[in-house]
């Protein structure tokens, strides 16, 4: 396969997102057998030191300045991007299966009437034709697909499953792109990015976690995992629908839309390891599993792994640990 | 204000879904089947939208006769209208066809607001939503988690979540689209009585899929399944731990012990 690729850049607050690295290091391993060109798209305002930064990493950068880009809404993207992909002519649009991806691929293929492939683990060329592999069902089966041929396509990959190399080589070609905007037009309008709030504990700096899911089955439940995490020095963090039915606080969610955290050690209860889960855990320690399902997706991120009721596993944990701890 | 909703009913896997001999799909029959998750977020919202500020809500869902079910549950947790476009299981149809002919349908009604879950259980694309809002050329937001309408400026003003806890504030002209993400509301509760109630007695539209298709033209899938295989955890890399509870736990803790980690 011949043609060129390009990576749509996404930043927050002046700083590239390590998603976009993520992507150009690992397509750096997909295309190694084709004659694929990697360029990249960044769209903001004043951020010509992340330009710099960037071009360092593919072989042509395109630079797209205008004060309405300095914060990311799918409109204006949109339009900045239609007329510059119609005159590179990429076959591969790619960018991460994040929010900004999923706001804005599946729109952007559409308007271009492409095909759009979400939250790919790889892909690969036969001849003209292309195959990805994706997840379904929460990570218990996975698909391969081709997409039905086309001059480009869109594929979103997902975050985490590649590790940025930071490989920089001679800062390359930088095109800048003009925009014309219709600013009266626009439909939808940027007031403001809320930081995260900053209250309770902050559960990235805990040793050990004791992750509570869903299988739990209700709030007073959760007191089974707590007596874990009171005999271990952990603490307690939980799944996004712990947190949604209000068993735990909002600064205790792992995974994507929560926190990120590195433990030395992370118990997870009754939870199914969906990758929006595992992407805020999977580099702990020492991960340990505890689920009565054999084939939750969970066991292929732990390191020890533990099938059965956690209402019979965990408090037989729990007075050996309180046993050892305080001998008679 | 009038709002649509767009239902996906999902299967509820536990273990291993069985895969179909041809490998191409999975084999639904046995298992129980429920409202993707996130649409029952997305069906309250809007029903909390149109009790505060008048208009009614309609249900729509694609898929077999199945379907009628959460198109019932729609009904009996308050929305005024229901709509099947059906298709049988086994027709190979991706998200493309799927948002294409659900824009077909919704363009007939007027509308301020279409909402859909974030995302559906099954195939996790995150795919419909922002592709029915470009066939309709209406501007969207997705992973909405606060929505608040703005009646004298025909707009809403909403919250759509980042990561690691970021959120966007966004102003939309309506009409528009919004997928919504878990954890903006409490889905309320049906009552079995009641939903039985609404099976008895409500009414769905139903509307053919074919003629939606012969109105306004072909559509084709822009992908396609070759083969589904089992995504299984490899136990050469996880060290499964069995016996008793007890013996579980004295295998675990000697472990933790001599990691350093008790
Ligand atoms: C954009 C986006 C962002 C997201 N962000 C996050 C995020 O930050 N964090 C997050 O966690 N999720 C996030 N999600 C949601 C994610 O996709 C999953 O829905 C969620 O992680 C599932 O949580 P769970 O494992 O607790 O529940 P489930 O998937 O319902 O799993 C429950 C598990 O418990 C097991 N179980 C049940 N009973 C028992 C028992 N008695 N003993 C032992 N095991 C039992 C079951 O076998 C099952 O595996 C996000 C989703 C989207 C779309």
């Amino acid at each position: 396969m011949r043609g060129k690729i390009l990576v749509i850049v996404e930043h927050r607050a002046k700083e590239i997102r390590e998603i976009t690295w993520e992507i150009l290091s690992g397509l750096k391993s997909l295309i190694d057998n084709y004659d694929m060109e990697l360029q990249a798209v960044v769209l903001g305002h004043r951020i010509d030191s992340l330009v710099g930064e960037l071009a360092e990493s593919v072989a042509k950068l395109y630079y797209i300045g205008d004060e309405e880009l300095e914060f990311y809404t799918w409109e204006r993207y949109l339009y900045a991007l239609i007329p510059l992909i119609e005159e590179v002519g990429p076959k591969l649009i790619i960018m991460g299966h994040t929010s900004t991806g999923m706001d804005l691929a599946p729109r952007l293929s559409a308007a271009m009437d492409s095909p759009y492939i979400p939250d790919c683990l790889n892909f690969r060329f036969d001849g003209e034709d292309l195959f990805v592999t994706r997840e379904l069902f929460g990570g218990k089966l996975n698909s391969e697909i081709k997409a039905a041929k086309n001059k480009s396509y869109f594929l979103t990959l997902r975050p985490g499953i590649f590790t940025p190399k930071g490989e920089k080589g001679q800062q390359k070609q930088v095109k800048g792109i003009a925009t014309a905007f219709d600013k009266k037009g626009f439909l939808t309008q940027f007031l403001g990015l809320l930081e995260p709030p900053r209250e309770g504990i902050d559960i990235t700096k805990a040793d050990i976690i004791i992750g509570v899911g869903r299988g739990v089955g209700d709030r007073e439940k959760v007191k089974v995992v707590e007596e874990l995490a009171k005999v271990t020095g952990g603490v307690l963090a939980g799944t996004r629908p712990v947190i949604d039915s209000g068993w735990l606080p909002k600064e205790r969610q792992v995974g994507q839309s929560g926190k990120i955290v590195k433990p030395k050690l992370y118990i997870a209860c009754g939870i199914s390891g969906a990758s929006q889960h595992t992407i805020g855990m999977k580099k702990s320690e020492i991960i340990i599993a505890v689920n009565n399902d054999p084939h939750a997706p969970i066991f292929k991120v732990a390191h020890y792994g533990i099938v059965g009721d956690l209402f019979e596993i965990l408090p037989a944990i729990t007075s050996k640990i309180r046993s050892v701890k305080s001998p008679r | 204000m009038e709002v649509f909703v767009c239902l996906r009913q999902t299967a509820v896997v536990k273990e291993e879904p069985k895969i179909q001999p041809d490998k191409k799909g999975v084999d639904l029959s046995g298992l129980k089947r429920h409202l993707n998750e996130w649409d029952a977020y997305a069906l309250e919202e809007a029903l909390l939208l149109t009790q505060r500020y008048g208009g009614d809500v309609s249900v729509i869902s694609l898929g077999p006769k199945e379907v009628e079910d959460v198109l019932f549950h729609g009904l009996a947790a308050g929305a005024k209208k229901a709509i099947h476009i059906f298709v049988p299981e086994r027709e190979q149809i991706d998200n493309w066809v799927i948002a294409n002919i659900l824009s077909r349908e919704i363009k007939k009604y007027p509308f301020d607001l279409i909402l859909t879950g974030a995302q559906a259980e099954d195939d996790g694309c995150a795919e419909i939503g922002a592709t029915l809002a470009q066939l309709l050329k209406i501007p969207h937001a997705s992973l909405v988690m606060k929505v608040i309408y703005e009646p004298d400026a025909k707009s809403i003003k909403v919250e759509r979540e980042l990561e690691e806890g970021y959120m966007d504030v966004l102003r939309l002209r309506l009409p528009a689209l919004l997928t919504i993400q878990t954890g903006i509301n409490q889905p309320r509760y049906v009552s079995s009585l009641r939903l039985r109630r609404f099976k008895k007695a409500g009414t769905i539209l139903r509307v053919s899929f074919d003629e939606l298709i012969s109105e306004a033209g072909d559509v084709y899938p822009k992908k396609e399944v070759v083969r589904l295989y089992p995504s299984r955890p490899e136990f050469s890399k996880v060290e499964m731990l069995g016996g008793s509870p007890e013996a579980i736990s004295d295998q675990l803790i000697e472990l933790l012990i001599s990691k350093g980690v008790l």
